[in-house]
């Protein structure tokens, strides 16, 4: 039996795992809004539920990349620890802020800590990417990681001059600034797609 | 560039996975050198020279 023989029990359980749990984040991202709306509960509660679906990529992320053949290496496995720390601090800040907001807990000198921190914690995850690349020992996933990014920043910095322009025209809804940052986290998709297509992997992150 | 990549690994009945380890690189990696998407680097071209025992030139050659 060849090493690869070996490793595809471990590898195909890791994608079931990896399915299973992206089920159940699809599950929980149309049923978690369902059940908020629909029962009664305290204050604050209904925020907290809704970090339910954003806990279980943590799992399906994990078993993603375990699925991969080698498993997930040293930096993967860092990103992903700084990856979900960024996005805890984001989720935590900013529901928390919501909260203060709309009870009229905060006012005047405090807002400025609680406005920072959520964009802040989306800066940590372009740090958690950025480290990887840094990290990454293996030069050709590197250079895919490379790839996802610059493919990234295209689409979004390519998006906001278009859409700047267009609602300087008044001829587009205005879009908050932090949306780009969303797009920069699709085009790491589109980039992983385009590695894929090209190169016949999708890459890292 | 072309190489002998999957020649050289065949002789030695190595599975991708084998040159892997033995590169300490990716499965992708291997795949990628072999089949010509990517031309590694010189010092991981030095390795795998070493590893085989031979020189770059008698593993890589232009197109």
């Amino acid at each position: 039996m060849t090493g690869e023989e070996m490793d595809r029990p471990s590898v195909s359980a890791h994608k079931k795992a990896a399915l299973g749990w992206a089920g159940g984040f699809v599950v929980a991202m149309f049923g978690t809004p369902f059940i908020v709306s629909a029962i009664a509960m305290p204050p604050g509660w209904k925020q907290f539920l809704m970090l339910v679906p954003m806990l279980l990529l943590i799992p399906m992320l994990r078993a993603s990349y375990a699925a991969q053949p080698g498993g997930m290496g040293a930096p993967t496995r860092r990103y992903l620890i700084r990856l979900f720390t960024s996005m805890g601090i984001y989720m935590v800040s900013l529901l928390t802020a919501v909260y203060l907001l709309k009870h009229h807990l905060v006012e005047g000198w405090a807002m400025w800590p609680l406005a920072i921190l959520p964009g802040l914690s989306i800066v940590g995850a372009f740090y958690a990417v950025g480290m990887l690349i840094i990290e990454q020992k293996d030069e050709y996933m590197r250079m895919l990681l490379v790839r996802q990014t610059l493919v990234a920043s295209a689409l979004a910095l390519a998006a906001a001059t278009v859409w700047g322009f267009l609602e300087n025209f008044g001829l587009v809804a205005h879009v908050d600034a932090f949306y780009w940052a969303i797009v920069w986290f699709f085009g790491l998709g589109v980039g992983a797609a385009f590695n894929r297509l090209t190169l016949g992997t999708w890459g890292g992150c | 560039m072309k190489n002998r990549l999957k020649v050289l690994r065949a002789e030695r009945d190595w599975t991708q996975g084998d040159l892997a380890e033995r590169l300490e690189i990716s499965r992708q990696s291997v795949n990628a050198i072999e089949t010509g998407k990517y031309d590694p680097s010189l010092p991981l071209a030095f390795r795998i020279a070493a590893l085989f025992e031979m020189t770059i030139e008698e593993i890589f050659q232009k197109d």
